[in-house]
């Protein structure tokens, strides 16, 4: 039969069998958050394999392959967390070609305005040509 | 997400990492077979990130041929080495019937534990936030930028942290050398072989000092806890920090306890390591040196003493070359400070002290953590005479002290309003010593070989 020591057993000592109680209670109720949560990513995923990112920007990297900087105007406030997400998210999707943000300047500049109007108005201030236009964006190329 | 050119960046990497702990272990053979299997991912990853930023620095930009050809040069001459000191000599003892089946129940577990954070992971594959805002966007510069990857520094990406070291996006340009395109997987990749290493770390580390059937505790509140899950999955540098530092830490532990000189020069590397993978890398590594030369010289009865201390210092110096390099040649100021002990317009006030004192206190019943600080705190508060013995002394100070400046910089950098800052990066900062203060509380409490 193997002996069992208890000598360097936590059982030896109650305030330690109470803490590692507690850890198992902790162990629970982090399951008890978790599997919900892991059920939920699990039905999504069933519908979509996984999440994307800048979704509305895709494509756009591959106009502007070798193009290092392009203009990005906007008239939302960037200090709000979905639009600076959904400029983060342009350029994540659009690198390595930085965005900078209202320069008008750049040969290229994409539009992600709240109304068309507000965009159509800067790029004839500008003098620029449409090249691409969906969802929303507007990309441009003014003519040397 | 499991392709051959997926797995073959960190297999590569660890052949590389094993074949350099073979010969640094060739005398002392005292590191647990698992340890080794981790530190010999660690170390790979090491080396290989750091290959590739050689290529950086040699030709400005990526050159895959180059990093292939130096990573597989290196290879080889690691293999004749091995052979030549006959350092391959590798047992693995096969364990009894008993002990073997308590190892598939303990692995059934660890699986069966991993699952929800490997379908998180899976669903979302670009990360958080700063995934693609700093870390993978640089990545994507670097491996696409050719010679305009030093864009990434320009002012206009402030939001990215310019001035961050590039470990991390590094070890995923490695990996896209061998997916021949920035795929989200290799990033996805990354995370879950670092959530990976940091547990079974904890686990086979707290284990080989306690000697404690109760290790797995640890490892199921760090993977069960779903705020740990979102960060591991977010792809964010923090886990990578985490795993350095705690690496670091119990190298050099074990460095002390067995005297050894092969632990002083892994927790070398592993520290120089962590200098390059985020700012509070540096500030972390300059600590743990501080406070582990009095931790290896003091009450150590060995004549190797002065020793261990040179070879850890020698090789945490060898290892932060890339840091060094890159601060050299490349790293843009912080444009993300401004210093409130002079700014007239966003002055360091009092009340911006307490909001930070007060946010901590807060931060420690928050629902997020599920009562893991309490419980860690408890344990802590109930074993506080055992905080300052020697093994523990090392973990406690370096942790009061990374506090006390992360506090301090939190109270001068004025840059942010302060409720915001501490919303957005304080569980992030607790979630990177999490493995190091987990190992202390459970160092602590579970009997055995404690010191």
């Amino acid at each position: 039969m193997t002996k069992v020591s208890l000598k360097n057993s936590p059982f030896k000592s109650p305030l330690k069998i109470l803490l590692l109680s507690a850890c198992v209670i902790v162990i629970i109720f982090n399951l008890q958050e978790l599997l919900p949560e892991d059920n939920q990513v699990r039905k999504i995923r069933s519908l979509l394999s996984h999440q994307e990112v800048g979704q509305e920007f895709y494509g756009l990297d591959k106009i502007l392959k070798n193009i290092p900087t392009i203009g990005y105007y906007t008239d939302k406030d960037l200090t709000r967390a979905d639009n600076n997400a959904r400029f983060s998210q342009a350029q994540y999707v659009i690198a390595p070609t930085i965005l900078d943000i209202n320069n008008t300047t750049h040969e290229f500049t994409l539009f992600d305005c709240r109304s068309e109007n507000i965009a159509m108005n800067t790029i004839k201030e500008i003098n620029a040509t449409i090249i691409q236009k969906r969802s929303g964006l507007i990309l441009t190329r003014k003519m040397k | 997400m499991i392709t051959p050119e997926t797995i073959a960046p960190y297999l590569f990497s660890f052949i590389l990492g094993f074949l350099c702990l073979n010969i640094i272990f060739q005398k002392e053979k005292n590191i647990n077979t698992a340890v080794k299997f981790i530190f010999s991912l660690a170390i790979g990853l090491g080396l290989s990130a750091s290959i590739t930023f050689l290529s950086f620095i040699l030709f400005d930009q990526l050159v895959p041929f180059f990093v292939l050809l130096i990573n597989t040069l290196l290879l080889l001459i690691l293999t004749y080495y091995n052979y030549s000191l006959r350092a391959f000599s590798f047992k693995i003892k096969m364990p009894g019937q008993k002990k073997f089946f308590r190892n598939c129940v303990l692995l059934g577990i660890f699986v069966l534990f991993f699952l929800p954070l490997i379908n998180q992971c899976l669903y979302y594959a670009h990360g958080g936030w700063d995934a693609w805002s700093v870390w993978n966007v640089k990545a994507k510069f670097m491996y696409l930028g050719e010679s305009s990857w030093k864009n990434i520094f320009k002012p206009e990406l402030w939001r990215s942290s310019p001035h961050y070291p590039l470990f991390l996006p590094l070890i995923n340009v490695w990996g896209w050398i061998f997916t021949q395109s920035a795929v989200y997987y290799i990033p996805q990749m990354t995370a879950l072989v670092f959530t990976v290493l940091i547990a079974g770390l904890l686990y086979f580390g707290i284990k080989d000092l306690t000697k404690s059937p109760f290790s797995l505790i640890p490892v199921l509140l760090f993977i069960s806890s779903p705020f740990v899950v979102k960060q591991c999955v977010s792809q964010y540098c923090d886990l990578i920090f985490g795993f350095y530092l705690f690496g670091c830490i119990y190298s050099l532990i074990k460095t002390k306890e067995d005297n050894s000189l092969s632990f002083a020069i892994t927790a070398g590397i592993l520290l120089g390591l962590l200098t390059f993978t985020k700012g509070e890398g540096l500030l972390a590594a300059g600590l743990v040196t501080l406070f582990a030369l009095p931790y290896l010289w003091l009450k150590n009865p060995h004549n190797e003493k002065l020793s261990l201390i040179i070879y850890f210092l020698v090789s945490a110096l060898f290892a932060s070359m890339p840091l060094i390099y890159f601060k050299l040649l490349f790293a843009p100021d912080n444009v993300t400070f401004t210093n409130g002990l002079i700014s007239q317009t966003h002055p360091s006030t009092f009340p911006r002290l307490k909001a930070i004192f007060m946010y901590y206190f807060f931060e420690l019943k928050n629902p997020k953590w599920d009562g893991l600080l309490l419980l860690i705190l408890a344990i802590l508060i109930f074993h506080y005479k055992k905080l300052l013995s020697p093994r523990n002394s090392l973990i406690s100070l370096f942790l009061l002290s990374y506090f006390a400046i992360i506090t301090f910089y939190y109270y001068v950098n004025t840059q942010f309003e302060i409720i915001w800052w501490l919303n957005v990066t304080l569980g992030r900062v607790i979630f990177a010593v999490l493995p190091v203060i987990l190992f202390l509380a459970f160092a602590l409490l579970l009997p055995g070989k404690n010191k």
